[in-house]
């Protein structure tokens, strides 16, 4: 053990991580924090204000809009997504031949540019011209038609699911290499003795993926309050901004409205939330596994 | 392992060097204006479109009749990126000092720009050279002057509504024309539903700057008279006038004036629209002429919108107005050469010359040149220049380019807002009001 | 070993999970060969002819020999660092010893990063490049490399955390030492989850766009992600070619999952139990 416990390594092996990490990213994180308390256009000088800022974002309506529709998003996907990929990586993990296209292919739209991603899911569920409408019709269900994206309910739910479809081969992804970290003797003795496969679920499979299905979690909840494109390419956050996610509210502010200070704000915020969230998790978790 | 730490190290060392070799090399493109051998000067234009030959074709024209005109003595490349990357592209250039010596600029952001002391005041430039000042008219000169004149407009821009031609043919009822009134072209709007026609393209998805053919309307319930009180703080948006201005807005949207999608449209889709003969009116500029000389030829009409009885401003209010400014960078001031160069090269684009260019790619210049007809093809541009000839009066400058970036976003929200029914004209204009505290 | 109704039932399964996912991709190929008026006007149907107007477009418009070497530079630059420090970092917090509280922080510390959303950075990280005197190519790698930490310390960490201790022990009492320990004991067992996380790196790089669309000024640096852009104007859209100019962005990553996937990935179930 004697490596394991030399300070010189431990601390020599994380500092180049650290480095980089504190000054790309905790850095960055600080210097926009800061300007959360300013008034800045981003050119030019930046005018503290105070708190003015968040008391604004605490009266603002439309925050409170993004926030709701951020939080319908994390409550639809999150359970579908953790639960569903899941059992799509139980599918896959075998050896047969055409599962490694079918992963490759049910990865693909995690990759598929977001404009087009926004292009082709406005040609779904618009509810003019789009196919889910029109597939409606040509059943007979027309009554069953919505105003899937544009309207004023509808369109956190379907923004879930289209971030399920776009990061259901992701996931799945990670669930089997935690699959295949169960070793096959372990699945072979549970078999001999006679387990079935519920069985062999509860018992051997979950324990043994605790540690991935934390990850997945985490990456899901953080990827969650990330939420950007998809939005900004369906719905643009609106009409009137009913559509609108933390984040694309605080993009258009930022960017749009050149209101840099304000923007900040809603980031920082936006953060903590992610970030509480995630620890609530990860403690409420960790006991567990422990 | 010591041969590993070893090779660790000198990897990371290359790396470094590399970078700082590469970062050398970069960070100078954008400061190395003159070449060494002193022949030709170099200065790079900023433009917001990333394929200046394809989306700016007159600019791209402009610039290459300049470059062959000084060949030897006189350069200009663009720095070229989609208008979003380019807006932010601009504000860290400025921070950082490698602002290209000519860029285009969003009107409601170069305020900031010259605020923050990085443009250089141009009516020295004009001063020296008397045959732009001349071409250009008093508004034109006026339309960005703070503490400086900071900027000369890229274009003009005009804006209204297209119509379709064939369409009002075939339903058998009167075209638009200047001097519609709003009541009548509510009746427009019935006939088009009744036939199946969307009466007008609108688009609304990341479009919020589509409202250009309601500018007109609110200048008839006064809007540029009383604009600047507004912004002193003497009177608010929300009055009687741009009440009425915005329950008329309201009326159009009741009205199933637009397509049921409208909220998942983009302006391009409400284009596309028009352009295939299924919307009767199109909420757009003379930019788009060209497209619509290819795609419908002369079955297009053009109008300033409708007039309103309930108002005492003056209802023959056209929108032909200095489009973003060009603005110069206060760099140039420190290199003789530069500054000729991007002088000789302002002379060019303001003169006769590119007015013409201008002309021939549908695109109305800033310059006050007469004489330029359009062309046989360029059915639209025609139409367009008809309603100017009838000698309606436009504003100063273009309503939404005089208000800061977000006070003209929460302008467009309300607009919307009214048409899709998601505000009442109270809480719209109220919505803007608040804006203007922040 | 799986019976023949248990292996139709999989295959129906991932049949139709396949192709629920992948309509709309399919449809996004079947687009790309359509021209502009029929995309906007028609979408659902399929194209009059199967052009390819919108390729040759995108070729015209796009050095693509460029785009893919700036891509391929910069990910092969990010990916290296990155894996090397996180490897680092990673086995540090889960098999080195030391204060439990202080691993407990570290950890934390650095999932962090997961919370931020990559615009809020974008802006102070350039003026950080620009302090440094980084531009152009490289002034991505750094970037790229650091918005990758949190994502790599989450998964190694998570899959070092289970490689038993023993596998230390019997290294160091077979005479290693720390380095080979790393390098050849344990790193060949993280197989798996280096090639997930390289997967997932490479995807992310080479789809990226707004760190590229701002650190990236000279058209000869520009890298895949901003093909797209230039298909876009101020009040023209040529949808054409962003798709086609996005299938081709796609078509190598697919390839390169495939590859990944099935080598590496699958490969490595032998040493995962064996080890």
């Amino acid at each position: 053990m004697y490596w394991l416990n030399k300070k010189r390594y431990i601390i020599g092996l994380t500092v180049p991580t650290l480095v980089v990490y504190c000054i790309y990213i905790m850095l960055p994180i600080i210097m926009a924090a800061g300007y959360s308390f300013t008034k800045y256009s981003g050119i030019g000088k930046a005018e503290f204000n105070g708190i003015s800022n968040y008391k604004r974002l605490f009266a603002d309506e439309t925050f409170w809009i993004a926030f709701k529709n951020t939080m319908i998003i994390f409550g639809a996907a999150f359970v579908l997504l953790l639960v569903v990929a899941f059992f799509v990586a139980l599918l896959l993990n075998n050896h047969l031949k055409f599962t490694d296209v079918s992963k490759s292919l049910i990865f693909s739209p995690a990759i598929i540019a977001p404009i087009i991603v926004g292009i082709i899911w406005v040609y779904i569920l618009d509810p003019e011209v789009g196919a889910l409408n029109a597939l409606l019709d040509a059943i007979g269900l027309s009554g069953w038609k919505q105003q899937w994206l544009g309207g004023d309910r509808l369109s956190p739910y379907s923004i879930s699911i289209i971030y399920f479809w776009q990061q259901l081969g992701y996931l799945v992804t990670i669930y089997i290499a935690g699959l295949k970290m169960i070793p096959e003797e372990v699945m072979e003795a549970a078999r001999i003795d006679g387990a079935n496969a519920v069985q062999k679920l509860r018992h051997i499979t979950i324990p043994l993926m605790k540690s991935t299905i934390s990850t997945v979690a985490v990456l899901l909840i953080t990827g969650i309050f990330k939420i950007f494109e998809i939005v900004q390419q369906t719905t643009g956050g609106g009409p009137n901004h009913i559509s609108e996610t933390l984040v694309t509210y605080s993009y258009s502010t930022t960017f749009g409205n050149s209101e840099y200070g304000y923007g900040m704000s809603l980031a920082t915020i936006t953060f903590l939330v992610s970030l509480l969230i995630t620890a609530a998790y990860l403690g409420f978790f960790r006991e567990k596994e422990a | 392992m010591i041969r590993k730490i070893v090779s660790i190290i000198i990897t990371c060392g290359l790396l470094a060097v590399g970078a700082s070799g590469c970062a050398k090399t970069n960070s100078t493109d954008g400061n190395n204006l003159n070449s060494a051998e002193g022949k030709v000067t170099t200065i790079k234009f900023g433009i917001h479109v990333a394929d200046p030959e394809a989306q700016e074709k007159v600019t791209y024209d402009i610039v290459q009749a300049f470059n062959q005109k000084y060949d030897g003595q006189y350069k200009v490349e663009f720095e070229a990126a989609d208008t979003e990357s380019h807006t932010k592209n601009m504000k860290l250039q400025a921070s950082d000092g490698t602002l290209p010596q000519i860029f285009w600029m969003d009107s409601s952001e170069a305020p900031e720009y010259a605020k923050a002391g990085y443009l250089t005041d141009l009516s020295t430039f004009l001063s020296e050279y008397s045959n732009v000042d001349k071409a250009l008219d008093e508004s034109a000169k006026a339309a960005f002057k703070s503490d400086i004149l900071y900027g000369l407009p890229y274009q003009c821009n005009v804006e209204g509504f297209f119509y379709n031609k064939e369409i009002f043919e075939e339903l058998g009822i009167n075209a638009p024309a200047n001097g519609t009134t709003f009541e009548q072209l509510l009746e427009i709007i019935a006939a088009c539903n009744d036939a199946g026609y969307t009466p007008i393209a609108q688009g609304c998805m990341n479009s919020s700057y589509a409202i250009w053919g309601y500018l007109a309307l609110m200048d008839r319930y006064g809007y540029s008279d009383y604009i600047y009180d507004i912004l002193d703080g003497k009177e608010k948006f929300n009055n009687a006038n741009m009440k009425a201005c915005f329950e008329k807005l309201e009326t159009l949207g009741k009205s199933n004036a637009f397509a049921n999608n409208m909220a998942t449209q983009e302006y391009f889709d409400a284009k596309e629209l028009f352009m295939t003969g299924k919307a009767a009116i199109l909420n757009t500029g003379a930019w788009d002429c060209a497209e619509l000389d290819e795609k419908m030829g002369d079955k297009v009409g053009f109008w300033w919108g409708p007039t309103v009885s309930d108002s005492t401003y003056n209802q023959q209010a056209a929108m032909k107005v200095p489009s973003a400014p060009l603005c110069v960078s206060a760099k140039i001031e420190e290199d003789e050469k530069v500054k000729d160069a991007v002088y000789k090269f302002l002379e060019f684009y303001y003169s006769e010359e590119a007015a013409t260019v201008s002309y021939e790619g549908s695109a109305f210049p800033s310059t006050n040149y007469t004489g330029i007809e359009a062309g046989e093809t360029q059915y639209a541009l025609a139409e367009v220049m008809k309603s100017i000839d009838e000698g309606w009066v436009s504003p100063a400058s273009q309503p939404d380019q005089i208000l800061s970036s977000a006070v003209q976003s929460q302008l467009y929200d309300s607009i919307f807002g009214v048409l899709l029914g998601n505000y009442t004209p109270d809480e719209a204009l109220d919505k803007i009001d608040q804006q203007m505290e922040y | 070993m799986i019976s023949k109704r248990k292996k139709i039932a999989l295959i129906v399964g991932i049949a139709v999970i396949t192709v629920m996912v992948v309509f709309p991709f399919v449809w996004m190929i079947i687009l790309s060969f359509k021209t502009n008026t029929e995309i906007m006007t028609d979408p659902l149907a399929l194209p009059q002819i199967f052009n390819v107007d919108n390729y040759k477009r995108a070729f015209e418009v796009l050095d693509y020999g460029k785009l893919y070497g700036n891509t391929i530079f910069v990910c092969l630059c990010s990916i290296v660092i990155e894996l090397v420090i996180t490897f680092f970092s990673s086995f540090v917090i889960a098999r080195m010893h030391f204060n439990e509280k202080i691993r407990k922080a570290l950890y934390g510390f650095l999932i962090l990063g997961l919370s931020i959303s990559p615009f809020i950075l974008l802006f102070p990280v350039y003026k950080i490049n620009t302090l440094f005197g980084f531009s152009g190519k490289l002034a991505l790698v750094l970037p790229y490399v650091a918005t990758s930490i949190s994502f790599n310390t989450l998964l190694l960490v998570g899959y070092l955390k289970n490689l038993p201790t023993e596998i230390d022990e019997a290294a160091i009492v077979d005479g290693c030492n720390i380095w080979q320990l790393m390098g050849q004991v344990i790193l060949p067992m993280t197989k798996p989850v280096i090639a997930t996380v390289v997967i997932f790196n490479v995807l992310y790089i080479w789809n990226e766009y707004p760190f590229a669309s701002v650190m990236l000024r000279n058209v000869s640096d520009y890298t895949l992600s901003m093909g797209a852009s230039f298909f876009k104007g101020k009040y023209t859209v040529d949808y054409g070619g962003i798709i086609a100019s996005s299938v081709m962005i796609i078509i190598p990553e697919l390839i390169f999952y495939g590859i990944f996937q099935k080598n590496i990935v699958e490969g490595m179930t032998a040493g995962a139990v064996k080890g």
